[in-house]
């Protein structure tokens, strides 16, 4: 049975089954997204007007059997954070769940009757539309309690009082297997959007629904094999390797002694704190308090690299799933902060209130810079959020995201690209990354084309960080392979194994190919993502982007970075010759 | 000579009582490379990754000097 678009109009609420036009039938995930969003959306709409949508969509490979670590979930509209195209990803229970019901995307559209806000149950008998009064007010943990009660096992996609509030930095919650409000599509205020199109929740119910049809299972079986035997080799994505042992947060430590942590809101590459918000310290919490507390959780079911964790208090009481990377760093090494306990409450009240961490914490370490509190101050730091969330003043300014917060401060060391806060990694002192954070149609975001792993983590070769060299050329094949990679459902960290072991990347390939009857091969992974990041370039365009907006900030040029005290140093020629080739006719 | 070793992640388990990050005093003869450092610590190749001294990402055969500090790592990543 061949997929179908689901249409949910929300100014008559009706939803409406239609078949995937041809224009849009080779794109899944991110390219699925993208091209809707180019297609449905005016770029010059506000994004939290009647004319901007949201779109759901999981990956090519998102629900077939046992396709390792692919449950993502693409979720794609115009920005209010960027004022660009979004596509945010998540992991959770919701991507295989809508790819069993036979779906390719889910739109949704409209507005309903001022006031009025909804919980959509969408199941293989169609959408229902409840009213949603009963949630509204309340944060992601209770809404995905009171939801389970009512349909158990399904997933759950929601907004907190952010999202309720529209507030730039809101997020789109997926619950995980436990049911914890963890896993989010967490940059650029998706959370917004889908507040704006007055939706609390959405269940998604697969019972009953068509499965995954695979087109070729002998091709898709050879890649599966090749691509999950590369996870399992490989140093970092094996069991009882760095991401499995020690999480995403075990890059702390390594990119506080390469000089490129930024702390105290960049203004400089290392924290005296940093082995204490480690993933190693994390470890050593969860192994001393026992209990609930553990590391190798997995954060959708198949994973498996499992790299999430589940951080326990003094009782051993489960406090929040999971704390990454982004978020030790946001919260802690670039507030000043080196508590992991106090960062764990951060993390717990993001994912309540339906907040992104990395642009969470970058404000806090903003609010901190512009003197409303002092930088290492946990217990105010962790005060910050009740004001977002009750939505006083104050915390409607917080909750706007770094710019909005530096406005009202009065701050002009302002770490942001397209209004987006950066995430983990100084520009200054791992430059790849830079290139990636001032160009990639996303706003800074360090997913969208991971540099880091030749120029910290010697993953496909070792690259001078403090180096210009090759850095926009670099950028450009890790975006492009970025958009692929989003766009297949899988996890991102199956790029570290794909990238070092080639079966690894012809099994990906394969395994899509498998599923969807699409000729592509391992060559095709980068050209296909330039024809997504094309579409969304593109689209950023007709929103009014220009070249001035590839540009990392002004204070990067001027300031000096320790310990390498090094300065943005990449030129604006280099910067815009990484997409050059949009408007050039190359189609490479 | 003397040189500063901090190991992190799972390269901790080849020093007794080592945290990850808690900085040790290492002594080797003159003109002691990196690779040396990790023979005398009996870490199998394999293992370190990334090697940094004084903040830079240096090849194994690099000589070591006096008052060094030298950082270690298994294949880390993640984001």
């Amino acid at each position: 049975m061949a997929k179908k678009i689901l249409r949910i109009n929300m100014t008559n609420l009706k939803a409406a089954y239609e078949d995937v036009p041809e224009k849009w039938s080779r794109w899944a995930g991110r390219g699925l997204t993208s091209a809707i969003v180019c297609d449905e959306v005016d770029p010059m709409c506000h994004p939290l007007g009647p004319n901007n949508k949201l779109v759901i969509a999981p990956g090519w490979v998102t629900g077939s059997p046992a396709a390792p670590s692919s449950g993502r979930t693409s979720f794609g509209g115009k920005s209010p954070l960027t004022g660009g195209i979004k596509e945010s990803n998540a992991g959770g229970l919701s991507g295989q769940m809508i790819a069993k019901l036979g779906l390719a995307a889910i739109i949704v559209e409209g507005t309903p009757a001022k006031g009025k806000w909804y919980t959509l149950i969408v199941s293989n008998d169609g959408v229902e539309f409840q009213d949603a009064a009963d949630l509204m007010g309340k944060g992601m943990y209770e809404v995905d309690d009171l939801l389970w009660k009512k349909y158990p096992k399904t997933a759950v996609i929601g907004i907190g009082q952010a999202g309720e509030m529209k507030l730039s930095n809101a997020g789109i919650s997926v619950n995980d297997p436990e049911n914890k409000p963890g896993r989010y599509a967490g940059r650029g205020g998706m959370g917004a959007v889908m507040g704006a199109r007055g939706v609390k929740a959405m269940i998604v119910v697969d019972k009953g629904g068509p499965g995954v049809e695979i087109a070729n299972q002998d091709l898709f079986k050879q890649g599966r094999k090749k691509l999950t035997e590369s996870i399992q080799e490989h140093g970092l994505t094996k069991k009882g390797g760095g991401l499995n042992a020690f999480g995403t947060a075990v890059l702390v430590n390594i990119l506080n002694e390469a000089g490129g942590l930024p702390t105290r809101n960049f203004s400089a590459g290392q924290f005296e704190g940093a082995a204490k918000i480690s993933g190693e310290a994390i470890a050593e919490v969860c192994e001393k308090r026992g209990g609930e507390g553990m590391m190798g959780h997995g954060c959708h079911p198949g994973c498996i690299i499992k790299c999430s964790n589940i951080y326990p208090d003094e009782t051993g009481e489960a406090v929040v799933s999971c704390i990454e990377y982004e978020t030790t760093w946001a919260m802690g090494a670039n507030c000043g902060i080196d508590k992991l306990d106090f960062i764990a409450q951060m993390t717990r009240e993001c994912n309540d209130i339906g907040l992104d961490t990395i642009e969470a914490g970058n404000t806090v370490a903003m609010a901190m810079e512009g003197g409303l509190l002092e930088f290492g101050d946990a217990e105010g730091a962790l005060k910050t959020f009740d004001e977002i969330r009750k939505g006083t003043p104050l915390g409607r300014i917080l909750g706007q995201g770094v710019e909005a917060t530096a406005k009202a401060f009065g701050v002009n060391r302002v770490p942001t690209v397209k209004g987006q806060s950066m995430p983990a990694y100084e520009p200054r002192a791992v430059k790849g990354i830079g290139v990636t954070y001032a160009t990639s149609p996303m706003g800074a975001d360090h997913t969208a084309g991971y540099t880091i792993a030749p120029e910290i983590a010697g993953v496909s070769g070792k690259l001078d960080p403090l180096s210009n060299e090759g850095k926009a050329e670099l950028s450009l094949t890790f975006q492009a392979a970025t958009a692929f990679i989003d766009s297949t459902g899988y996890c991102l960290f199956i790029a570290f194994p794909i990238l070092d072991i080639a079966k690894g990347w012809e099994g990906m390939a394969e395994s899509v190919a498998g599923v969807t009857g699409l000729a592509i091969t391992g060559a095709d992974v980068v050209p296909l993502g330039k024809e997504i990041l094309k579409m969304e370039r593109l689209f950023n365009e007709k929103a009014g982007f220009t070249a001035e907006d590839d540009r990392p900030p002004e204070f990067m040029r001027e300031e000096s970075l320790p310990p390498h005290n090094v300065k943005w140093t990449i030129t604006d020629e280099q910067l815009d010759s990484v997409f050059a080739w949009v408007h050039n006719g190359h189609k490479d | 000579m003397f040189v500063t070793v901090k190991l992190f992640a799972t390269l901790t388990r080849y020093k007794s009582g080592v945290r990850a990050g808690s900085p040790f005093e290492v002594e080797l003869p003159e003109g002691s490379s990196v690779q040396n450092l990790i023979d005398h610590l009996r870490i199998p190749q394999e293992e370190t990754h990334i090697v940094f001294v004084n903040n830079i990402i240096q090849e194994r055969s690099v000589k070591l000097e006096a008052g060094d500090v030298v950082g270690m790592f298994p294949p880390v990543g993640g984001g």
